[in-house]
Order: structure tokens, then C-alpha cells, then sequence
């Protein structure tokens, strides 16, 4: 099992392909909260939302929602700039073993999940597993909106290039 | 809803509100001068202090409460139908004045909101 073949079989599966399991992950991350002079006032905990073992091979999971940066600024001529927008991770295992960390964004205040494209050049192009990963995601986890319809607004394209 | 200093929050115990959004560094919100009773100052930090994440949960719930599936089973129900929408209006009402923006009484949807599934 290669890396390319570990996010093809999941690219390509169903939200039902998938058995779903809450907090705790047991995978947690510690985090200084630091004053605004840049001294750490105390050590904050958090996790990822959830986790998704594959049914049928049930050595792929993923665990998903952990923030990344909690303010994403777009740019100006971005359809969503005007509000809030953030990243978060997804990440790939097999055996327990991290493979693939999937940084995906959230726009529109928390209303939809797309694709972190590499550059919002227009047409902002997506490599197609990567937009079929995130939109099982959004499927799985995200807010009951219409991913293809955040996909266009956003001005992303699908284009056949190797990824990741 | 217009933009709004990111969670999440945390009010400190001397009344400043900041936001410890994380990558970015801690800015603060802004003051809050108590003059409440001493018993309830606590309860009021955390409600003030979630209150960024709160409204965003709040959206979601309220765009999952209108899907199809949930309204035909909440109206389905004999037993939970009334207080349900009693509920949900009441939600509706506070993320009103949350977004700033009318949203259509339960289980209408705004029809110009073409991003929600059909």
C-alpha cells in the first residue's frame, strides 16, 4: 500500500463507507496560550471532533478538526471575504501511523468546507482527488450546504494533475 | 453577519476579553466593566466568552434543523412537535439579533439561499 493508493480508495469511497467515532480521540494537542507580550499564561488542550475508521479496511482512519489558523484572511476578491473564514486539519492514518495531513478551509463562518488550493489564481484549479477527499469530508462532517455550489462560488476548478 | 474578532475567547478574571485565535497572536476584545453581583460574574465570563462559538454552532444547527429529513420528523411527532417549534423559534429569534440578518420562521428556508441542498 503506497500513499497515492491510501487516498485514491479514500477519494473514491461513500460517507457510508465510514464508521464515525466522537471525542475522545485520544489524540490531543497542547498549545501555549501565550499574553499579548508573548509569555506563556497557560497550556490549553484540544483535539480533533472526530474520527473515521474505514469500514471495509479498517487499517485507514482519519480524524478530522483540529483548527489550524483561526482567522484566514481572503483576499478582496474572494466571493467570501467578508466573513469569517478559518483551516483546519484532516488527517490520514493507516495502521495508527500518520500518512497525509489535509489542511482544509472553512468558509463563510463554518458554513462550508472546500479545498486549500496551492494559489487562488483564477481559474483556481483543484486536483480531483483532492476536491472528492474534501467533499466526502463535508459530507461526513461538514454543515448540510451544498459543497458543489461553495466549489463554483469560489471560482475552483477540477483539473486532472497529480496530487498530493 | 458582519465579521467578528475570531474564538476562540476567554474572558480573564480581572474583566479583559481576548481572543486566542489560533496561529495568530492574542488580541484582546475588549473590557468588560462588571458591576453585577460577585456570585454571577463567573457565569457571566463564560457566556460572554463562548458567545463567538456559540453563534456559529448555533448556524449550523439551525441549517441542519431545516433539512427535509429533521422537519418531516420533528412534524411527525405527536409528542415533540409543538415544543420543538417553540424551541426552534426561539433559537431563530437569537441568531437574528446575532447576524444582524432575518431568517425565515421554522421549517421555511431563505429562498435565495441557493448553497443549502434541495
Amino acid at each position: 500500500m503506497n500513499l497515492k493508493e491510501i487516498l485514491r480508495r479514500i477519494s473514491e469511497s461513500a460517507p457510508t463507507d465510514w464508521q464515525l467515532i466522537f471525542r475522545p480521540t485520544f489524540r490531543h494537542r497542547f498549545t501555549e496560550i501565550l499574553t499579548a507580550e508573548g509569555e506563556v499564561a497557560a497550556l490549553d488542550q484540544d483535539e480533533h471532533a472526530v474520527m473515521f475508521t474505514m469500514r471495509s479496511d479498517i487499517e485507514i482512519s482519519m480524524a478530522y478538526g483540529l483548527v489550524e489558523q483561526g482567522a484566514v484572511p481572503l483576499s478582496s476578491d474572494n466571493p467570501f471575504a467578508s466573513e469569517n473564514a478559518r483551516t483546519v486539519f484532516l488527517d490520514i492514518y493507516y495502521q495508527g501511523r500518520m500518512a497525509h495531513r489535509e489542511t482544509i478551509l472553512k468558509v463563510d463562518r463554518n458554513r462550508c468546507l472546500l479545498p486549500l488550493p496551492t494559489s487562488w489564481e483564477k481559474p483556481v484549479v483543484v486536483p480531483l482527488g483532492q476536491a472528492n477527499l474534501v467533499r466526502l469530508i463535508h459530507a461526513l462532517a461538514g454543515p448540510p450546504t451544498d459543497f458543489e455550489s461553495y466549489f463554483e462560488q469560489a471560482g475552483m476548478r477540477h483539473a486532472d494533475v497529480p496530487w498530493p | 453577519m458582519p465579521r467578528y474578532t475570531p474564538g476562540p475567547w476567554k474572558m480573564r478574571p480581572n474583566g479583559e476579553l481576548w481572543s486566542y485565535s489560533r496561529g495568530g497572536a492574542p488580541s484582546q476584545v475588549g473590557t468588560m466593566y462588571w458591576t453585577g453581583a460577585q456570585e454571577e460574574r463567573d457565569g457571566n465570563a463564560r457566556i460572554i466568552a463562548a458567545s463567538a462559538d456559540l453563534a456559529e454552532s448555533m448556524d449550523e444547527l439551525m441549517l441542519i434543523l431545516a433539512q427535509p429529513e429533521v422537519t418531516k420528523a420533528i412534524n411527525g411527532s405527536d409528542r415533540i412537535a409543538a415544543k420543538s417549534k417553540m424551541i426552534i423559534e426561539n433559537a431563530r429569534t437569537c441568531l437574528q439579533e446575532v447576524t444582524g440578518k432575518q431568517i425565515p420562521e421554522w421549517p421555511k428556508r431563505d429562498p435565495h439561499d441557493r448553497r443549502l441542498e434541495s
